[in-house]
């Protein structure tokens, strides 16, 4: 489920639910598998960047996923552009 | 109205790519439909409001009669087409290039009379502290088709009151004429962004104290003028719709 | 040129909150607080000589950082130092600068610049700006100039002529080398240093160090992506040299004082403002973010963790040593710090205060409360800004007042925020 996140303005964040039994961590492993490019500051908050510019943050010790789209997307398109993600994030690996 | 208004009534002009509404002669941003996500719409907005009034005002000036009807631009891509809704806003059609432009100027003409028709009234009901954020629903991922932000800027629910009025409040009615002073904050209070620190803002740039703003009816002309150009300044706007 | 050179450079005066690049103080700001703080001097001033003073302030302090930085990477041509200076620019979150000059001035393009694109993200929605918003990028191309072409610091002119927050396709600047106007004394480690009091200890010192010491390390690698802006936490945030802010706005409520002293208080609850948005804002959203759920766990809302949360990210984005030192819920707080970035700038430059001038901390204090009163964090909230705008519907429940200032001569810098009294304006 997608759900703006908090602290979201003009469709910026957003908040994805992965599907129970799906693990963020190994989210994070096949994104940087797949070529994602690797931002991370700290071990314990995975940040993973794609070749659209659109970020994906995980907090493994909880399991957020949080989608940061890219800000040069105009505003009206930034919905569209979250969904699209989650849809393919969703996809098995 | 609300996206799948617009959406409805965009059906039947597959052509047609974006729809802008400004309201006038303020010419600031009301609403926007897209059919496809690749055009920043809020740009359009905001250059559409003052093309269609420099166009009325140039039309004027070279002698033309009777009233504006459209402003068309054509580009190797598109066609712009603007016309006014009645008094108070303007709409702007941007079709496909390869769309005829006899079919443009009868889809342009059918759609403003369609939304003339569903366009919220000039002092229809509306949060005084609606922002983009909230006035944009939740998409889940499945939702597809046209994107929509709706940008309306805060407008009073009734008749505007003898103070400035200020988000949350319940204005007063009154039939009297209302003095310049007044409408002016009225107006401003309606758009100024951070509403909160608004009063403020007027005060610094023109020396008027924030007390004598509280009572706008008893502001001089001179304070008057200079509180218009202040708002001017901070809306951006060549002129004030108020 | 790699970014890390910022990183490299980045140093910390623990025990005082205070962060440095090449030994230049600087503080970690959002998107909210800069537009605010540029749009309060435009307000005061008028955009004209508003933009002077900010590109004057924005062309000292660059200069003074990017002349450290070229001596310690070895940057001898001006390519090298121009190419250092386009690097640095960028990881400080403020954009994407293309510089087109030589000793003689010349051109600068910049898209994104941090200023105008979040003007229109935040403002381009409902109203237009006819005036250009990126002062500091032009004060960074003159100080960029001099630097590589070994020009007179101050010495060069840069004006702004189109501007993306104007709808302008890109922005662009021109640049001319004239004579250098006044040459301000500097401002960096050694001055702040000297001006900060000795540290002081406050309440849940023992929940704030650790969070502090974990956001130090991971702000340490905040840096600007490859357009140059830092995304993160809700919003759009820039590592900038304090003496911008400082420089411009005493400078702007100097000349206020001088030309309608009736509007200084306006002014200065307008900067208290800024200080305010500024802390909701950004340290809200820190406290929402994944980056605190990683290092500190999901925010739960108590009083003590929301105060302790805000005092460490203040601590670690530059703001000062915040402390609390007394703290009753709903009702009072004292936010005490043996000084920060604006009296380190006061004392250092504008000498001694007859009053308390550290507006930012005021406003700062203020928001802590309302975070901590009004905010309902198990909901998650989206602190948008039609959540702040609601914060002051009836008025704000308390007031705040700097008690002791050490821009005054007193040993600490405190703010007490309490229950508003009945009959208490905006002023």
């Amino acid at each position: 489920m997608l759900t703006r996140d908090a602290s979201c303005t003009r469709d910026l964040l957003w908040r994805l639910e992965l599907p129970a039994g799906d693990d963020a961590t190994q989210l994070a492993d096949r994104l940087a598998a797949s070529g994602w490019r690797d931002r991370s500051l700290l071990p314990i908050l995975r940040d993973l960047e794609g070749p659209d510019g659109h970020r994906v943050v995980i907090v493994p010790r909880t399991g957020r996923v949080q989608l940061r789209i890219c800000y040069v997307v105009p505003p009206d398109a930034r919905a569209g552009a979250a969904a699209r993600l989650a849809a393919a994030l969703s996809q098995p690996g | 109205m609300s996206k799948e208004d617009i959406g409805r009534i965009a059906l039947g002009a597959p052509a047609l790519q974006q729809v802008v509404l400004v309201s006038l002669p303020d010419c600031l941003p009301v609403k926007q439909w897209t059919r496809s996500e690749g055009r920043d719409s809020e740009a359009v907005a905001a250059h559409m409001g003052s093309l269609f009034g420099q166009a009325v005002d140039t039309a004027r000036a070279s002698a033309a009669r009777g009233k504006a009807l459209a402003v068309t631009i054509e580009t190797e891509d598109a066609v712009l087409m603007i016309r006014p809704l009645g008094p108070d806003a303007a709409a702007g059609f941007v079709f496909d290039r390869s769309a005829p432009m006899g079919l443009v100027r009868m889809q342009a003409r059918q759609l403003s009379g369609h939304l003339a028709n569903i366009i919220p009234a000039p002092r229809e009901s509306q949060d005084l502290s609606a922002t983009p954020e909230r006035q944009t629903r939740d998409l889940a991922p499945h939702v597809e088709g046209a994107a929509e932000t709706i940008i309306a800027p805060a407008r009073p629910s009734v008749v505007p009151t003898s103070t400035p009025a200020r988000a949350g409040e319940a204005p007063k009615t009154s039939s009297a004429p209302r003095p310049r002073a007044v409408r002016l904050l009225e107006f401003f209070n309606r758009y100024a962004p951070d509403p909160h620190a608004s009063t403020l803002r007027l005060s610094l740039r023109t020396g008027i104290g924030v007390e004598q703003l509280a009572n706008p009816e008893a502001l001089s002309e001179d304070q008057v003028e200079a509180l218009a150009v202040a708002v001017r300044d901070i809306l951006g706007q060549e002129q004030l719709g108020f | 040129m790699d970014k890390d050179i910022i990183v490299e450079h980045r140093s910390h005066l623990l025990g005082h909150g205070m962060n440095f690049v090449a030994n230049i103080p600087t503080v970690f700001h959002c998107h909210h607080f800069n537009l605010f703080w540029d749009q309060t001097i435009d307000d005061a001033l008028g955009h004209e000589l508003s933009c002077r003073i900010r590109t004057a302030a924005a062309r000292e302090v660059f200069h003074d950082i990017l002349a450290g930085l070229v001596t310690s990477a070895g940057a001898s041509t001006p390519e090298e130092r121009l190419e250092l200076a386009r690097t640095v620019f960028a990881a400080f979150g403020q954009g994407a600068l293309t510089l087109d000059v030589s000793a003689a001035g010349g051109a600068a393009l910049g898209r994104p610049l941090h200023y105008s694109h979040t003007w229109l993200e935040k403002y381009g929605g409902w109203i237009r700006r006819n005036t250009p918003a990126d002062a500091l990028a032009a004060g960074f191309a003159a100080a960029a100039t001099e630097v590589a072409f070994g020009l007179p610091r101050e010495s060069v002119q840069a004006v702004e002529h189109s501007c993306v927050a104007r709808r302008d396709r890109e922005c662009t600047f021109e640049l001319s080398v004239g004579d250098a106007t006044s040459v301000a004394g500097p401002m960096g480690r050694l001055q702040v240093e000297r001006a900060m009091t000795d540290p002081v200890q406050g309440l849940l010192e023992d929940q704030v160090a650790p969070i502090e010491a974990g956001l130090r390390e991971f702000s340490r690698g905040m840096l600007g992506d490859d357009r140059g802006l830092i995304q993160a936490f809700g919003l759009f945030a820039t590592q900038t040299p304090s003496t911008y802010y400082n420089r411009s706005g005493y400078d702007a409520l100097r000349h206020v004082n001088r030309t309608a002293p009736q509007s200084a208080p306006v002014m200065k609850a307008l900067l208290r403002e800024a200080g305010h948005v500024c802390v909701f804002s950004t340290f809200g959203g820190v406290l929402l973010s994944p980056e605190w759920e990683a290092m500190v766990g999901p925010i739960r809302g108590e009083p003590d963790e929301i105060l302790a949360g805000s005092l460490a990210i203040a601590r670690a984005l530059g703001f000062g040593h915040w402390c609390a030192g007394e703290f009753e819920p709903g009702q009072r707080l004292v936010l005490q710090t043996p000084g920060g970035y604006e009296s380190a700038y006061y004392v250092s430059r504008e000498g001694r205060a007859t009053e308390p001038m550290c507006f930012v901390l005021q406003g700062a204090a203020l928001a802590i409360m309302q975070l901590i009163e009004r905010v309902p964090w198990a909901e998650r909230p989206t602190l948008n800004q039609e959540f702040y705008n609601q914060l002051f519907r009836n008025g704000l429940p308390w007031q705040a007042e700097e008690t002791q200032c050490v821009s005054r001569g007193d040993p600490m810098c405190e703010v007490v925020v309490s229950r508003r009294e009945p009959g208490n304006g905006v002023l």
